[in-house]
């Protein structure tokens, strides 16, 4: 959605211009919605887009007929389950047959879609006589375009009562959204885009030194977060001239004092999603038949929570080791009661756990955008630190340029710090960012300014 | 933002903005408007290319990038029955082979009969592939001052009205790419520099020593490759019709045609060909049209990409040929050449 051609862009605009234009007829904007947005999808993927229409459809006929009946209701939650993950797991792990349907790619967005088609599945199932959606309401919620691709995952609930009612746009959410999305491209374009040019390279080599992979990691966690954070922020924007309200995803995670809090302020809406959907069923499963036992429920569900969403993240043993790292960190601190005892600690005792947590959640990152668990082996224990004369230059050249992609995110956070700069400071920010966005993303992103080839 | 915080969001704009562009204008002296930037190459150029052909005086001519580097000239020259000159250019793309036609083979004494391109894929119609960076410097070696038409599609590249009409009024916009590039290399060679005492040199050093191609693992490199060529196939690169017309294969064809030198474009073969990977439909259509339009002008298409001969073992990653079975995939080359030559 970032690299728009103009026509699409144009097609954009005339689309809001409708949109707002029918706002009286609610049933006609919400279609107008729902078919736009199936169309923006589509476009060039017809293939993807008719496997969205026809799992969207299913579901409903799921969700409006078979739930309703006491005795289909359970088998009609696992087909509904099972067709959805299924087909995100043929697709994930490029199963051959794919090319008998004429594809190979997976379809762009499926493993956000497959989660919020799982959060109305289940959420309908829950309650079918009360939640009694309509077609267009469970269509929208599904591929609601400025989300479809990577979220945020709304709670259906949330997100339908929206559909339901006429929207508004006021001055204020105008400016809201145009924030947002200036925010958004700063993050995504300038930062993240031009990180990836330098982290890409890093992890490239066959044997790097121990410090320039510690200054590949640091811009790589600077890059998935300003191009996750970067992309939430440019689809509330869009949600927010829609007249919708979305939830926010990332709340400041870097400065997270332990894992368990990294994970509330990082892809909040992931982990609202996990929780809701793996980690409490799984707990109370487990408390249910391991009463006696509590140490059982305390420490498997995250562990297992945490393996999904590795799963869920990349095919590999790379993410697999990564869930199962953040699954054994979030244990460890709960056995050591850090998060419990959190605010009886002092600031210098609080520095030193975010100190501690930051190395453990580096290590993290590590383990995610590593090319495989060997290259990390070799390069935490085989490889010297590389302090020799090239290495060093290398490192701290890195490091430097690292340094002038967060520059951006430091200042909007010291223009956001009390509240009688911001007035000030916020605008002269989002002023800057207009100008910084103007030279840095219409260059283009050039690799050979950094590495000469 | 309430309407305090737009009107401060509002002057810090126009304050910024014009401070910006002052700075720029004056930094870069810009003196008159619209802007008016007249870039080229250095009017340095290398002969002998031109002096080698004059010399031997071949009548085959055959040019493209590292992918033909196992090509012998004898074993093809032994096979066509024809004098051949094989020129393997590392890391070229169309706008190298524009200007080495213009200012090496037209500018010789002796011109031959067939000029023979192997290129890959879509890359005849992207004058900006293989332009930046080090690939400047091989541009460089080839190009004059006189190139201003080459440097404008290759470097410049396709530019929309709108952002023409930008860079003639607005310093920011004109000079961007410098001033991007500059603060980049600030950031890039400061720190080592000050606290290290390493200048610009030892940094570019460094980075060629650490990120050179030994360092980099065999597989991520074929990907890092595979990425970079990425821009080959993108559906707008993969418009013939929108792509030909702002690209170097009319001039090619036309220039080389009116010297009288039949051009033939050859397709090269990848090991994924040999390893059974069919092209995407996106791409066989792109070929589809680009063959009728290279035999319209006039000119010679082979696709190379089917011949069997030149098996998956015979490649060392995706492009390239191993030295031992140069001899070998000569050979099976040159006698699809003899064959058209007929």
């Amino acid at each position: 959605m970032l690299q728009l051609p103009l026509n699409r862009i144009i097609l954009l605009l005339i689309f809001y211009f409708v949109y707002w234009t029918i706002r009286k007829w609610l049933l006609k904007s919400n279609w107008l919605l729902f078919l736009f947005g199936i169309a923006f999808y589509s476009w060039g993927h017809v293939f993807q887009g008719a496997l969205l229409i026809t799992l969207t459809f299913a579901d409903y006929l799921l969700a409006r007929f078979i739930f309703p009946v006491k005795r289909f209701r359970k088998a009609g939650l696992i087909f509904g389950l099972l067709l959805n993950i299924g087909l995100w797991l043929i697709f994930k792990f490029d199963l051959p047959f794919l090319q008998g349907l004429g594809t190979q790619q997976i379809p762009l967005g499926i493993s956000f879609y497959t989660l919020r088609k799982i959060s109305i599945l289940v959420s309908c199932h829950k309650n079918p006589k009360e939640r009694v959606y309509s077609f267009i309401e469970y269509g929208l919620y599904v591929s609601f375009f400025p989300q479809i691709l990577s979220g945020p995952l709304e709670k259906p609930d949330q997100f339908i009562q929206q559909v339901r009612y006429k929207r508004t746009l006021s001055g204020n959410a105008f400016i809201e959204s145009v924030k947002l999305i200036i925010l958004g491209l700063l993050k995504k374009q300038v930062i993240a885009d031009n990180l990836r040019v330098i982290v890409d390279r890093v992890f490239q080599l066959d044997s790097p030194s121990r410090i320039l992979a510690l200054v590949g990691t640091m811009g790589f966690a600077l890059q998935v977060f300003s191009d996750f954070s970067g992309y939430t922020d440019i689809s509330r924007g869009l949600s927010g001239f829609l007249g919708f309200k979305t939830s926010k995803n990332f709340n400041r995670p870097f400065l997270a004092v332990t894992p368990r809090e990294f994970w509330n302020r990082w892809h909040i809406t992931l982990t609202n999603w996990l929780q809701s959907y793996v980690f409490f069923p799984i707990r109370r499963v487990l408390v249910r038949k391991f009463p006696n036992n509590p140490t059982i429920s305390l420490f498997f569900p995250p562990i297992v929570t945490m393996l999904v969403s590795g799963f869920w993240h990349g095919v590999g043993w790379s993410f697999i080791a990564w869930g199962l790292y953040h699954g054994i960190l979030i244990v460890i601190y709960r056995a050591l009661r850090v998060d419990t005892r959190l605010k009886e600690v002092k600031w210098p005792g609080k520095m030193s756990l975010w100190i501690i947590s930051s190395i453990f959640l580096l290590f993290g990152w590590l383990l995610f955008r590593a090319p495989d668990l060997t290259w990390i082996y070799k390069t935490l224990f085989s490889n010297g630190w590389g302090i020799s004369d090239n290495t060093l230059i290398v490192a701290l050249s890195l490091a430097s340029q690292i340094f002038l992609y967060s520059l951006p995110l430091i200042v909007y956070r010291l223009a956001m710090i009390n509240k009688k700069f911001v007035k000030i400071g916020e605008p002269i920010f989002y002023a800057a960012a207009l100008v910084v966005l103007m030279m840095f993303s219409m260059s283009g992103i050039q690799e050979f300014i950094y590495f000469g080839f | 933002m309430k309407h305090k915080k737009l009107n401060i969001f509002m002057f810090a704009l126009i304050i910024f903005f014009v401070f910006v562009n002052l700075h720029i204008a004056t930094v870069h002296d810009i003196g008159h408007y619209p802007i008016q930037r007249s870039v080229t190459f250095n009017p340095y150029i290398r002969t002998d290319y031109r002096k080698k052909i004059s010399d031997e005086q071949p009548e085959i001519i055959i040019l493209g990038d590292s992918a033909i580097r196992q090509l012998n000239e004898e074993k093809i020259s032994d096979v066509t029955d024809r004098n051949t000159l094989v020129f393997s250019m590392p890391g070229t793309g169309s706008a190298y082979w524009y200007l080495f036609i213009r200012n090496q083979l037209f500018l010789a004494d002796h011109w031959p009969d067939y000029f023979i391109l192997f290129f890959r894929d879509s890359t005849l119609t992207m004058p900006e592939y293989r332009v930046n960076g080090e690939y400047l410097i091989r541009l460089e070696e080839i190009a004059s001052s006189w190139d201003e038409d080459v440097y404008e599609l290759a470097i410049n590249g396709r530019k929309s009205a709108m952002v023409r009409f930008f860079e003639s009024y607005i310093p920011l916009f004109a000079y961007r790419s410098e001033d991007y590039f500059n603060i980049i290399q600030w950031f890039r060679n400061t720190l080592p520099e000050k606290i290290l005492k390493a200048d610009k040199q030892m940094v570019d050093t460094a980075y060629k020593a650490v990120f050179g191609r030994e360092q980099v693992n065999d597989l991520l490199w074929e990907e890092l490759l595979l990425n970079k060529d990425n821009l080959l196939y993108l559906p707008e690169s993969l418009d013939l019709t929108g792509c030909v017309n702002h690209s170097f294969l009319p001039a090619m064809l036309r220039d080389l045609k009116k010297m009288g030198i039949q051009p033939i474009f050859i397709r090269v073969r990848y090991r994924s060909h040999a390893m059974g990977e069919i092209d995407q439909d996106d791409l066989v259509l792109y070929l589809t049209e680009l063959t009728e339009y290279i035999e319209n002008a006039g000119g010679i298409f082979l696709d190379l990409s089917s011949l069997e001969g030149l098996s998956a073992e015979m490649y060392e990653d995706n492009f390239h040929i191993f030295s031992v079975y140069g001899g070998q995939a000569t050979v099976i080359i040159a006698q699809e050449l003899a064959y058209l030559l007929k």
